[in-house]
């Protein structure tokens, strides 16, 4: 290889061989190919592209885990409650006044005393009803 | 002059960054007049590498798609064309390798229409077979070299930076090349200037 400085820059371009060469060389992409296969390039860019934006399904999980770790746990403490029962309610029915009886003599001796009633009742309103007389 | 320059180079290198830019904040729009730019440069190295149409399409297609997952790789800072034919080259010597074509292949002779002058016709049959042998004749690296610089107009530095050369080296190819298919077609200039 020579070294006085011939291959630093481009030599001319060689039209016989340009010709020559050119003759039995497949010609450039016609205009309607090209546009074609541009488009088809395109298409391929747009698909990658939306592809690539759209969250993967690990991020997706992310995304919903904390969601996710609520409802569970407030599935297990509704599962909890309804199998075992709350811990702030009595499990047994409530028991019957052992009272009763004698409160029912004691309204039935002063039928028309709204105020007896009310208080036996355990009618805890705020609101006075009317004063009347027995 | 470059097969992709026309504006100066440092406008292509500015234009080339910013939409390099765009399609990295998601525009993929804004790669389209990439694609339109460098298409047929792109599809003239994957033909001359893999010698048929549409291996050299799908080539072509794939190179836009493996440059735009690396994009993130691509200097911004120097000119988007010799990095893009960089991946068509290289994709184009594993595709050829995968179809197992042999170099020689390339030379898809699109020979003219017969005329009316039977005597014309088998003297550009001949022509054309001369310059296909000769073609054929030269090693794979300079035959390529050649066709990329006379006939595509790739510059030494593009070849060079597509092959994996200096350029330097490239030019010396190139003048090999000539020199070989000079001597093996110099009878026909006599005919070709009579055209």
């Amino acid at each position: 290889m020579r070294s006085d400085g011939a291959w630093d820059r481009d030599p001319v371009p060689d039209p016989l061989l340009r010709r020559l060469v050119g003759r039995v060389s497949v010609p450039p992409l016609a205009e309607q190919d090209a546009a074609r296969l541009e488009a088809a390039i395109m298409s391929a860019v747009r698909r990658e592209a939306a592809r690539a934006t759209a969250p993967a399904w690990w991020e997706i999980a992310a995304r919903w885990a904390p969601a996710a770790a609520a409802a569970g746990l407030a599935a297990v403490v509704l599962s909890g409650l309804v199998l075992f029962g709350s811990p702030f309610s009595s499990s047994s029915a409530p028991e019957a006044a052992p009272e009763t009886a004698a409160v029912a003599q004691v309204i039935g001796r002063y039928p028309g005393d709204a105020v007896l009633a009310s208080l036996i009742s355990g009618d805890d309103s705020d609101t006075l009803s009317p004063w009347s007389e027995p | 002059m470059s097969p992709t320059e026309g504006a100066g180079p440092r406008d292509h290198i500015a234009a080339d960054a910013a939409a390099v830019e765009r399609v990295l904040a998601g525009d993929a729009e804004a790669f389209a007049p990439m694609v339109r730019r460098f298409l047929q440069p792109a599809y003239n190295v994957a033909y001359r590498l893999l010698g048929n149409r549409q291996d050299a399409e799908d080539l072509v297609q794939e190179a836009f798609l493996t440059a735009l997952a690396n994009l993130r790789s691509f200097d911004r800072s120097r000119p988007f064309g010799p990095w893009f034919y960089r991946i068509v080259w290289t994709r184009g010597l594993n595709l050829r390798k995968s179809l197992a074509r042999r170099a020689a292949e390339p030379l898809e002779s699109e020979r003219h229409p017969g005329t009316a002058d039977p005597a014309a016709d088998a003297e550009r049959t001949e022509l054309a077979d001369t310059v296909l042998g000769a073609l054929a004749e030269l090693p794979e690296r300079q035959r390529l070299i050649v066709q990329l610089f006379d006939l595509d107009g790739f510059s030494g530095a593009e070849i060079g930076e597509m092959l994996g050369l200096n350029p330097g080296t490239v030019r010396w190819y190139l003048h090999q090349g000539r020199r070989a298919l000079r001597e093996r077609l110099a009878p026909f200039q006599e005919a070709l200037d009579e055209e």
